[in-house]
């Protein structure tokens, strides 16, 4: 399994959000970082095909998505970086929904929706409407309509962000499991998460990818002039050697 | 002063509420109007001015002096008319000039002269009217101490009865207490004079619902923080408890007020500029018909004044009422399924629970009775209160101060002590096992069934559904004619009586009555009238290729459908136009509010799935408009008519005989009508839910369709002719082209449902939902 994208480019206006992308991404977590307007957002539009490309190509295994179409969206786990929900649903009406639109049904799509709502620990308050909810717990529910029907490809925006410490080394560990035969990229601004779970790290400025590298191997990068954040280095610094102005 | 500045400041807040003015304005003056269309403005004034010169020269005029001067007029009217429509077929096709000039060298000259002043032709109808309301208005001056006799003279022969006789009982106390009252009403002088302004402003009865409306917006307002999650930070602040509490009890008391003024007391005014009356408020109210019942001594002025002061306090209630009920709640979502839930009952009892019902304490004592509070004058009634008979007015307008104050405490409180958080509300805990048991439910559902779903309950389909089949109600889909030629009675009984395929059995009917008429000559001649016009429908049946059929009347049909109608099947255009936005509007803007678009475009029937699904749903919710305005409109053509003539082929009928398939029965011709109707309703559809696409709100998904598509349709319709290529309602309509088809045999008729089919199918084609390419 392999997603490539190769000379990936998006602008908008006059504003270049992404210059000439190639990476290739196969199994594993890729975790990536970058400032506000690195073009993390871009790229994941891009692979969803939410967002038009100006150039290069994205291909799955080989074919274009463009051409996969529904193919590569059925093997497609995207959890947007914006909370956007139907407020008036419930939250397993939610899932189910979304389970529906992934061509989920009978006992597969009833069990999905109890799996991922356990998962997310949101099994107690699946009858809730999701309007109700805290900012956290919207998080929770868009990570279980992400993961529902078992896709191969899993593209989280700041799928951590608002939970609880608890919550999140859940997921982050969950993640972790998910990505034996998964691509998983995600993006977030908790470096730690990227740390603990990531096999690679992509580091985005200003549209185009600096260094791609396992989180130890970039850590080991930063010149030991360089005085540690903590008491010792780590991705933070990295973070902040190569992406701080 | 910062509470007052936030609800008084915000544009959207004031832009509904100026638009809930407007439309106030706008129906009450479209109430008024006898006809829609072209000059139908210009029509309205020149009638309601002719109505207060009529009124105003009965001024200082005995009864019978009155009776004397309306019936010259009527007469004049009538022999005008008459002379119009039976002198000259064309009439109605004619220039002004003409036909003041051919009217004044008739005979007719000298009944033309006396008329009040040169009336247009558009308005002879509306006069004739107006006259024929003021005689009725005569009657009922003359007949006003009869009725209070009548009444006195029931009561005394009803007490006579078993029924009534017992004295413990609450029908004798009614019957003596009605009596009673009804008496103080002898002597009350009833004047004759221009009622026409304040009844038609009683009767308007949208008023109140909008007035609803405009307090319902304002007491939303006071739950936005709930919405924006600053509950917890408002009531965190040293004024943010009792003080904003009574802050907003006066926001809204100044709410009621200024509505009133706005709604009422601006239609009040637009009502006495154009009807006049205004030197007839000193009369005594009793002078106006609706308020035959009221019993008390008071003039039509202090009557207005009291009843705006009642509206206001009324709708201050009403308010304060909506507020408690709503502020209980901690979801704002949920306060709004409650309010649809709670007026819904109420209206419900309200409407439908019969008067002699014994539960009918909970119909007139009801939230609606403090809306519709003109009822409680213009109806009298009694109800049995513990065997006691009380007034409705008395019981509801004496327990209004009761209930200000206790609202405006339970207001005050609620704002003081209610806690935004950690409270176990009864409501909630319903309302969350009701989801548990729509979930089971809900889980059964494909995609269709959730749009469908999503359509009807979430962008509140249903209940918007429901208000259009109510509104529906009031439309009115047949305008009737006079036939343009005075027909021989028995040639139109003998067509009457040979009605069907002009066969064989025709000819040995025509055979057997000329057998029986017996050389009576005035029957002979008939006869030969009739035998010509079998003759002349086999002629052109035998060069149309179609059966010949002796048919009745091309009346009903044109009534409701052909050129006599047209300003009506225009105006029910534009309120199909206007339902089919409100149905649709929210349908893909509901998405993009919610933010879930990228989301669902990621997914694998989230694109075409989703739009396709739609699309049906549109089409669906579309076949409901059409059939709530256009089934209608077929039912009232069936029940008012009863036409037979379905089978008959549509060249037999006079006006239609060059439509291009002469042999198509009248029955599939209407088929045809309906369907190019639905045909353009759905183009409609699919262009409002094109535009909903484009739209990041629903709100403003609303607001620009019926910018672009909704207003326009209904000017249109009332009259402003220009904008005839910039609305779809000669499409939607299509009885205009179709007819014009039949008429001509030019297909350029159907031009305007050519054109807006390929906007529709250009719509349906670029649409960005369905798109399986890249798209932003």
């Amino acid at each position: 399994m392999e997603l490539k994208l190769t000379d990936l480019t998006k602008r908008y206006g006059k504003l270049t959000a992404l210059s000439t992308l190639t990476v290739t991404f196969t199994p594993g977590i890729y975790g990536i970082l970058g400032a506000n307007g690195a073009g993390k957002s871009t790229m994941m539009n891009l692979i969803t095909d939410n967002v038009k490309r100006d150039g290069g190509s994205i291909t799955f295994d080989g074919t274009d998505i463009l051409e996969l179409g529904d193919k590569f969206r059925a093997q497609l786990g995207y959890m947007p970086q914006q909370q956007g929900v139907y407020e008036h649903m419930t939250a397993e009406s939610f899932v189910t929904y979304i389970g529906r639109l992934k061509g989920l049904r009978g006992k597969t799509l009833k069990n999905g929706v109890n799996e991922v709502l356990e998962l997310t620990n949101l099994s107690n308050v699946r009858h809730k409407k999701v309007g109700g909810f805290s900012g956290g717990m919207k998080q929770r529910v868009l990570l279980a309509q992400a993961l529902l029907g078992d896709p191969q490809v899993l593209i989280l925006d700041e799928p951590t962000a608002g939970l609880d410490p608890r919550e999140r080394v859940r997921i982050r560990n969950f993640i972790k499991e998910l990505a034996r035969d998964r691509i998983v990229l995600l993006a977030t601004h908790i470096v730690s998460d990227i740390e603990s779970i990531a096999d690679e790290v992509l580091l985005m400025k200003k549209g185009e990818l600096l260094r791609m590298a396992p989180p130890a191997e970039l850590i080991a990068s930063v010149p030991d002039t360089w005085t540690p954040v903590a008491y010792r280095l780590n991705l933070e610094d990295v973070y902040l050697y190569y992406l701080g102005e | 002063m910062g509470e007052w500045k936030r609800v008084f400041s915000n544009p959207r807040r004031l832009a509904a509420a100026a638009l809930i003015v407007l439309l106030s304005t706008a129906f009450f003056l479209v109430s008024r109007m006898d006809y829609f269309g072209r000059g139908a403005i210009t029509r309205l004034i020149e009638s309601e001015k002719y109505y207060s010169r009529i009124a105003a020269r009965t001024r200082g005029h005995s009864r019978e002096e009155v009776d004397r001067l309306l019936t010259a007029e009527a007469d004049c009217l009538d022999n005008y008319i008459t002379l119009l429509i039976w002198g000259n077929d064309d009439f109605l096709t004619m220039p002004q000039e003409e036909v003041e000039r051919w009217a004044a060298e008739s005979a007719l000259a000298a009944s033309v002269a006396k008329l009040d002043g040169t009336l247009a032709r558009d308005t002879l109808f509306s006069a004739q009217d107006r006259v024929e309301e003021l005689r009725e208005e005569l009657a009922y001056i003359e007949s006003f101490e009869g009725y209070i006799d009548s009444i006195q003279k029931q009561a005394a022969l009803q007490s006579q009865t078993t029924l009534f006789g017992d004295k413990n009982s609450f029908a004798n106390r009614n019957l003596l207490r009605t009596a009673a009252e009804f008496e103080t009403m002898r002597g009350v002088e009833v004047k004759f004079g221009s009622n026409r302004a304040v009844e038609g402003w009683v009767e308007f009865e949208l008023a109140d619902y909008l007035y609803l409306l405009l307090i319902i917006l304002f007491v939303f307002a006071f739950l936005e923080e709930r919405k924006a999650g600053l509950w917890g930070v408002i009531r965190g602040t040293s004024g943010g408890r009792w003080r904003l509490g009574i802050h907003r009890a006066a926001i809204l008391l100044c709410v009621a007020a200024g509505g009133a003024a706005l709604l009422y007391g601006v239609n009040l005014l637009a009502s006495l500029a154009l009807s006049g009356g205004w030197g007839d408020l000193g009369r005594s109210v009793q002078s106006l018909e609706c308020f035959r019942t009221l019993t008390r001594h008071i003039t039509v002025g202090e009557w207005i004044g009291e009843y705006l002061l009642i509206r206001t306090a009324s709708g201050f209630m009403v308010g304060l009422l909506l507020w408690c009920l709503l502020g209980s709640l901690s979801s704002v979502q949920f306060s709004l399924s409650v309010l649809c839930v709670l007026l819904a009952g109420e209206y419900a009892l309200f409407a439908f629970l019969p008067v002699q019902s014994i539960f009918n304490p909970v119909k007139y004592f009801n939230l609606f009775s403090y809306i519709r509070i003109s009822k409680l004058y213009t109806e009298y009634l009694n109800i049995d209160l513990f065997g006691y008979p009380i007034g409705i007015r008395r019981l509801a307008l004496g327990s209004l101060p009761v209930f200000t104050a206790s609202f405006l405490t339970w207001a005050v409180l609620l704002q003081h002590l209610r806690r935004p958080q950690g409270r176990h509300s009864l409501l909630q805990t319903l309302a969350d096992g009701w989801n548990r048991c729509l979930d089971v439910f809900r889980r059964c559902f494909t995609v269709g069934g959730w749009e469908v779903y999503k359509a009807f309950i979430f962008q509140k389909g249903l209940p918007i559904l429901l208000l259009i089949l109510l509104a529906a109600g009031t439309l009115n889909f047949i305008r009737f004619r006079s036939e343009s030629q005075p027909e021989d009675p028995w040639v139109r009984a003998y067509l009457q009586d040979m009605r069907g395929p002009a066969d064989e059995y025709i000819d040995s009917y025509l055979v057997s009555a000329r057998d029986k008429a017996d050389n009576n000559g005035e029957l002979l001649a008939a006869l030969d009238k009739v035998e010509a016009r079998v003759e002349t429908l086999r002629e052109r049946a035998r060069e149309g290729g179609y059966a010949p059929w002796i048919v009745d009347s091309i009346a009903p049909y044109d009534c409701v459908y052909g050129p006599t109608s047209l300003d009506l099947q225009r105006l029910n255009a534009a309120f199909a136009i206007v339902f089919i936005i409100l149905c649709c509007a929210p349908v893909c803007a509901f998405e993009r509010q919610s933010g879930v678009v990228p989301m669902l475009r990621s997914l694998k029937r989230g694109r075409r799935g989703v739009f396709i699904r739609k699309l049906l749903t549109v089409l669906l919710m579309t076949f409901a408009v059409w059939g709530v305005v256009y089934g209608r409109e077929f039912q009232e053509l069936v029940r008012v008519f009863q036409p037979r003539d379905m089978a008959a082929p549509i060249g037999n009928f006079d006006e239609l005989t060059r439509f291009p398939f002469p042999g198509m029965t009248m029955g599939q011709f209407l088929a045809l009508l309906y369907a190019l109707r639905y045909l353009m309703l759905a183009m409609l559809a699919v262009t409002v839910m094109f535009i909903s696409q484009r739209c990041p709100t629903v709100e403003l998904a609303y607001m620009i369709n019926l910018a672009l598509l909704g207003l326009p349709a209904i000017l249109y319709a009332l009259g402003i002719d220009f904008l005839r290529f910039l609305t779809p309602v000669n499409a939607v309509s299509a009885a205009e082209g179709l007819w014009a088809l039949a008429g001509t045999g030019r297909f350029s008729s159907l031009l305007p449902c050519a054109v807006f089919l390929v906007v529709g199918i250009a719509a349906l084609t670029l649409n960005v939902w369905k798109s399986t390419k890249p798209t932003h």
